[in-house]
């Protein structure tokens, strides 16, 4: 077999290895996080190289080599068999507090040749509190979370009580965590396995030159993508919409995007300075957003790994808030900065040619409970929203309810029957809302209309994300429409019907009933270029109200179409 | 039901898209077969075709033949072929007010997340005729909203207007409290007559409302479809007058009585290649092996079962053309590879193989119907492991391959034959790395397996496929393309049952498990009673079961199953209860042990302080319908001319002159060893060098490694130290 033939062998191999222990991860797992998949895998050489991942939730593979550096940064040199790695802190590699980094090495005959890697969102890592994780109201990384520094849970195979102790005894939901920290270590387990099977099979020395030539390979396929792009140098504002509780302003994500070639630098020097407040984002988590913006542009082909980021060029500025310096919090920037970082690249790219991109995808806007249910006994941390939608390309409408580029459509929502059995909370309503996404020739995929009524008194709930702003809403591509913000009701027991603010944390009781509008995805190109025959059908649907469909997309008003109508919502 | 005395013929049918094959077995336990041609356009007339030269092979006229056939067993692809060409039943969804986009959203997913450039799965329902009514039953069961029995007359009657020939119908927590579904569908039976009910509480009665609701719209969708065929065919039967019995092969190995059948049509749409699994059971089951892998490599797919002590694994979860299906069926997994794979390579640089097939239209370059692509058949072709023609009259292009190929080579700056071996290793590469997860998923280890190669070009990529695995045996049994048919006519009577735990009880003790297994005991035995066949081949039932429980039928074998995962755990493994009529706290005790030690094998650890809980129960029960053991192959059936040959093939890096023999014309129980090419019916048996071969007298072709003998590897895979007896439990 030629080293080519090899480097295709091993690349399978290794892909195939990744997502058997996210298989592994996602079948044994405990929290409803887990099992929406807010959780990825990977692989890295002995040297550090990101070689596979399956990235469910893209945004926390593409940070994953930072946490490997940061881990190194403290333990080479005194790497043995049968250590496992955790890391959970901003400011030592990691993305953000709530994703738990796991990294576990690889020996085979005595020689360290591999790391697998997993991280996920946990139910609970301290701090605060918050929802999942996510709180307002905290103004650094202290109040933030616990912070979990590079540490060993097992040395040499033996596992290091005191330091599960350490971690434990800050949590609330420890149970639920120390599950699913076993779920992660568990599957790096099962990689350890698989790579040391297949080093058997192949050999070190054949399977690290595969791995080089794979890795050549990517770079150059990402290169040869950029190629096809016109030079230039292309600008894009995006915005948060805030801070959290102590920043209520809209802060600026500023990207200078140059093409050059078979080469792209991303240049956000000029963005906002950080805040006080959980929005700033790490620079891990920065990369790992660029990425998004990147791989959801290019070939779906292209591997993702250490070859691909060769190719591309990221510059921050330390102590902005697309790259935070200690003591910034930074929870909620896997969601918010995440989003407006990739809509920089995609409104960047639309300026060079929109036949590349995609238009505007909904914001994260969610609501997040925690707490004990007093009908189970149980801890349960839940989110309850139909996600919204994603934006039009080129040629195809936008995917509905597929959430926001965070995630890319890798979530899962969790089924309503498993959501109420485990939460004190009961899905009145869970539907397409009509005319949530921006019209175009090519449509936004639709976002969703949420009812969801509290059953237990006391519950805090937070309010997390953004996209309620008009300067934050999906937006349109080439003469496609941007689509209606994201906003909230809660219609409380007693009658008073209130406003959430973005970001910011309730208390409900039993009865209360918070309304949910998610906004579905931007448009591209004129929707009176749309055909007929699909703005008929969406109105028969009642996706697509009869005004639009005459004053939107200009259907002659002698072609009356019947809607199947939207759907009575709530029961208030 | 017609009881027609002993010593009578069965006969099994299985309709394919592209052939009918037909198996009979006489009173003599001879077994004879038949390929035919499928008649698309109404599957009955191929039915009735094959028949006819079937009883011509049996020296019998039809009429003469029929009055002496007891049992009729039918596979059929008319339900798969309805969903994947999507001419199902124009299908309504009614379901609980506020959830009317469950299937719409697929759960917020994308298969594939960086292709913007992409449209999701047309639904089978549009959304205009998805209706949501008010009703509501809570998470313990109670109603809390009752039926809005007029709003759910307009429904019906937009159905009716909107000319729905099939309605599915799926409310919240149903299978806590099907009241409501009941209710809605006796009004949907007077107001639609005529119309398919298919109802969440009756098909898949299970905590999961997308899964759920997503089942129970196929069943919709196809059980018209199935309907009308087994009308049809009912007709032209009673016609020829035939008076016997017609059952239905399903999804999960086992058969029903028809109206059963069209009644959950959804049970039919994955029992295509259903039947094999019965024939292997008997093939390795004479060898002695008590562990298998049975993979099928046609032209577009790729499709593995696992099974041990003759039982194939059973999975709940599928998704037919990307709609979930969540009920018991056969454990097949399909890979997307086969010889219709293409070839390419990236802007990289790098070659990859699929997910691109040609299919069988274009096909792959050689066929010269109009593809240009490179495929697995074309580097096949290159490399001397297939002949010239497929054996159907398509004869093979070496230019159009070479063409396609090099057009590979020259991007990868590699010759064209080494470009073909590359094709070659890296695809047998992908399909090991499946096959890997398919049987880790089980907590298997391939070692301890066989691998059986049913047809097409599996057999081509086998042996190398089994050498990247650690496997020590290839099986490739006679007559591979009638295998379904086979083993159709030793397929048992199966049901499954279940009962959804959670949301009922937080600690269900053993007397209220037992009570639960009481209740499904009792439905298996009326079910099985009304289908239970007598035509002189279900004869000498064992009776090993003795210690199965007490009230059952002796011959029925009911296993019972719990779905067992750590309080908290969102996922379950299935883990089978310790054989015996007792359900004590030992048996539980015993069923926890096994659990935390699948887990460990699945999962890469386990936790035994943290106590489990039990989500759903499960009841198999199993009526076999014959003990006949598997006929030998039919003498000349399916073997060309004898005589050897020779052929220049790729091995080892270099050409070299390799022979070519006929199956059945190699002597029986003698060793030989590789490089060699054995022709079969339509395909080429690779066996490379440092591999030995031998042919047993039922003409199954055994390869292994040539340094070692056939007894010793037999031997090795006979223990069952690698099984427990169940795929579903995994090993000990």
């Amino acid at each position: 077999m030629t080293a080519e033939i090899l480097a295709t062998v091993v690349d399978n191999r290794l892909h195939a290895i990744a997502e058997r222990m996210a298989d592994a991860m996602l079948r044994s797992c405990r929290s409803m996080a887990f099992q929406s998949r807010d959780f990825v895998t990977g692989i890295f050489t002995a040297d550090g190289a990101w070689i596979a991942t399956k990235d469910f939730i893209p945004v926390l593979a593409g940070s994953l080599p930072s946490a490997y550096e940061g881990i190194l940064a403290k333990f080479a040199g005194e790497v043995g068999e049968g250590d496992v790695y955790v890391l959970n802190d901003p400011y030592h590699g990691n993305n953000h507090p709530p994703d738990i980094t796991i990294l576990k090495p690889v020996f085979h005959q005595g020689v360290l040749r591999f790391w697998t890697a997993t991280k996920g969102h946990h139910a609970d890592v301290g701090g605060s509190g918050g929802g999942i994780g996510y709180d307002p109201s905290v103004r650094d990384c202290y109040e933030d979370s616990l912070r979990i520094p590079p540490v060993r849970l097992y040395h040499r195979g033996r596992r290091q009580d005191d330091v599960w102790d350490l971690i434990l005894t800050n949590l609330r939901l420890r149970d639920v965590v120390e599950g699913d920290l076993h779920c992660q270590i568990g599957a790096a387990t099962i990689g350890e396995r698989e790579l040391i099977t297949m080093l058997d099979a192949f050999g070190a020395e054949p399977v690290l030159e595969a791995v080089e030539i794979q890795l050549a390979a990517s770079a150059r396929h990402l290169r040869a993508e950029i190629a096809r792009w016109p030079d230039g140098v292309y600008e894009a504002v995006r915005h948060l919409d805030d801070g959290g509780e102590h920043h209520r302003e809209p802060i600026a994500i500023r990207l200078r995007l140059t093409i050059d070639g078979d080469h792209a630098t991303f240049d956000l020097t000029g963005s906002d300075p950080q805040v006080v407040g959980y929005a700033n984002s790490t620079y891990a988590n920065t990369v790992a957003s660029v990425l998004i913006g990147l791989f959801g542009v290019t070939d779906p082909a292209q591997r993702r790994n250490s070859g691909a980021l060769a190719a591309i060029d990221i510059v921050t500025r330390p102590g902005t808030i697309v790259h935070a310096v200690e003591p910034a919090a930074t929870t909620l920037c896997t969601i918010t900065a995440c989003e407006a970082i990739v809509e920089t690249v995609w409104l960047a790219l639309a300026r060079a040619d929109p036949t590349i991109t995609n238009a505007g995808w909904c914001r994260g806007y969610a609501f997040a409970a925690v707490g004990v249910n007093e009908r189970t006994g149980r801890a349960f941390g839940a989110t309850g929203a139909l996600k919204g939608g994603s934006g039009a390309t080129s040629g195809f409408d936008g995917w509905d309810a597929i959430g926001p580029p965070v995630a890319m459509g890798g979530g899962r929502e969790v089924d309503v029957e498993l959501h109420e059995l485990a939460a004190p909370a009961t899905i009145l309503h869970q539907g397409f809302e009509i005319d949530s996404a921006g019209a175009g020739r090519w449509r936004g995929g639709l976002g969703g209309v949420s009812w969801w009524r509290i059953d237990q008194d006391g519950v805090q709930v937070v309010c997390v994300g953004s996209g309620a702003l008009a300067e934050t809403v999906p937006f349109g591509v080439a003469g496609g429409r941007s689509a209606p913000r994201n906003f909230s009701r809660v219609h409380h027991r007693d009658g008073r019907i209130t406003e959430p603010r973005t970001n910011s944390t309730l208390r409900l009781d039993r009865g209360d009933v918070i309304e949910i509008h998610t906004s579905g995805g931007g448009g591209y190109g004129d929707p009176r270029e749309r055909a007929r025959e699909a703005v008929l059908a969406d109105v028969r649907d009642g996706l697509v109200s009869e005004a639009a469909a005459r004053e939107v997309y200009g259907l002659p008003a002698q072609e009356p179409p019947r809607g199947s109508g939207g759907d009575p919502a709530g029961e208030t | 039901m017609a009881r027609t005395g002993p010593a009578t013929y069965r006969i099994a049918v299985d309709v394919g898209g592209t052939f009918t094959d037909l198996a009979l077995l006489g009173p003599d336990g001879v077994e004879i077969d038949h390929k035919t041609s499928s008649t698309p356009h109404d599957p009955a007339d191929g039915f009735v075709a094959g028949l006819g030269a079937l009883a011509a092979k049996a020296g019998l006229p039809l009429a003469e033949l029929l009055r002496r056939t007891g049992v009729i067993v039918h596979g059929t692809t008319i339900t798969t072929n309805a969903l994947v060409t999507r001419r199902g039943a124009r299908t309504g969804l009614l379901t609980t007010q506020g959830f009317r986009d469950v299937l719409l959203a697929r759960q917020g997913s994308r298969a594939d997340q960086f292709d913007s450039r992409s449209a999701p799965p047309p639904p089978l329902v549009p959304r205009h005729l998805i209706e949501a009514v008010r009703e509501r039953v809570d998470r313990t069961g109670a109603v809390t909203v009752p039926l809005d029995e007029d709003a759910l007359r307009g429904a019906a009657r937009r159905f009716r207007a909107a000319g729905v020939e099939s309605v599915a119908v799926s409310f919240v927590f149903s299978y806590l409290n099907d009241e409501h579904e009941r209710r809605a569908a006796e009004i949907l039976a007077a107001e639609l007559p005529g119309a398919f009910l298919s109802v969440s509480s009756r098909v898949v009665p299970e905590v999961r409302l997308f899964e759920r609701t997503s089942t129970t719209v196929l069943n919709a969708y196809v059980g018209p479809v199935l309907r009308d065929h087994l009308d049809r065919l009912a007709e032209r039967l009673a016609a020829l007058g035939y008076a016997g019995r017609v059952l239905i092969v399903q999804s999960n190995g086992g058969v029903v009585g028809l109206a059963q059948a069209a009644e959950h049509a959804v049970h039919t749409l994955l029992s295509g290649p259903a039947g094999a699994p019965a024939a292997v059971a008997g093939i390795v089951g004479e060898l002695g092996v008590h562990q298998a892998m049975t993979i099928d490599m046609g032209g577009t797919s790729f499709e593995v079962s696992l099974s041990s002590g003759g039982v194939t694994g059973i999975t709940t979860r599928a998704e037919p053309e990307g709609h979930p299906v969540a009920l018991p069926m056969l454990d097949i997994g399909t890979i997307g590879a086969g010889g219709g794979s293409i070839a390419w390579v990236t802007a990289g640089g790098m070659l990859r193989v699929g997910p691109a097939s040609a299919g069988a239209d274009p096909g792959p370059a050689s066929y010269g119907r109009g593809g240009l692509s490179p495929t697995v058949t074309d580097a096949d072709l290159l490399l001397g492991y297939l002949a010239g023609d497929l054996g159907d009259g398509v004869a093979l292009s070496r230019e159009r391959a070479a063409r396609a190929v090099g057009a590979v080579a020259r991007r990868l700056g590699l010759g064209p034959v080494e470009t073909a071996a590359g094709i070659h290793r890296a695809v047998n590469a992908e399909m090991a790395d499946s096959l890997r997860l398919a049987t880790a998923r089980h907590g298997v280890d391939p070692r301890g397996l066989a691998l059986v190669v049913a047809g097409g070009a599996g057999p081509v990529h086998a042996v190398e496929l089994a050498r990247d695995l650690g496997i020590a045996l290839v099986v490739v049994p006679p007559g591979a393309s009638v295998l379904c048919a086979r083993g159709m006519l030793r397929a048992d009577l199966v049901r499954y049952y279940v009962y959804s735990v959670l949301g009922r009880e937080r600690d269900p003790d053993p007397a209220t498990l037992g009570a639960a297994f009481a209740v499904l005991e009792d439905r298996a035995k009326v079910d099985l009673a009304a289908d239970a066949v007598t035509d002189g081949h279900d004869h000498d039932h064992d009776h090993e079961d003795e210690d199965a429980g007490a009230e059952p039928p002796r011959a029925i074998r009911l296993t019972r199953l719990a779905d067992v995962r750590y309080v908290g755990q969102v996922h379950e493994i299935p883990v089978e209860f310790p054989p015996g009529r007792v359900l004590d706290a030992a048996a539980v005790d015993a069923l926890t042990e096994r659990f935390h030690h699948v887990h460990d094998q699945r999962y890469g650890y386990a936790q035994p302080d943290v106590p489990v809980e039990f989500v759903n129960l499960r009841l198999e029960a199993r009526l076999p319908t014959t003990t006949a053991a598997p006929a030998h192959s039919v003498p000349g059936a399916h073997e060309g001319e004898d005589g050897t040959g020779a052929r220049r093939a790729w091995f080892d890096g270099g050409f070299q002159e390799v022979p070519v023999l006929t199956i059945g014309a190699i002597p029986v129980d003698t060793r030989r060893t590789g490089p060699a090419l054995l022709a079969g019916a339509s395909t080429t048996v690779v066996i490379p060098p440092g591999f030995a071969f031998e042919v047993t007298g039922g003409g199954t072709t055994l390869i292994f490694d040539a340094a070692r003998e056939r007894d010793e590897v037999l031997a090795g895979l006979s223990a069952r130290t690698g099984g427990s007896g169940r795929m579903t439990e995994a090993v000990r």
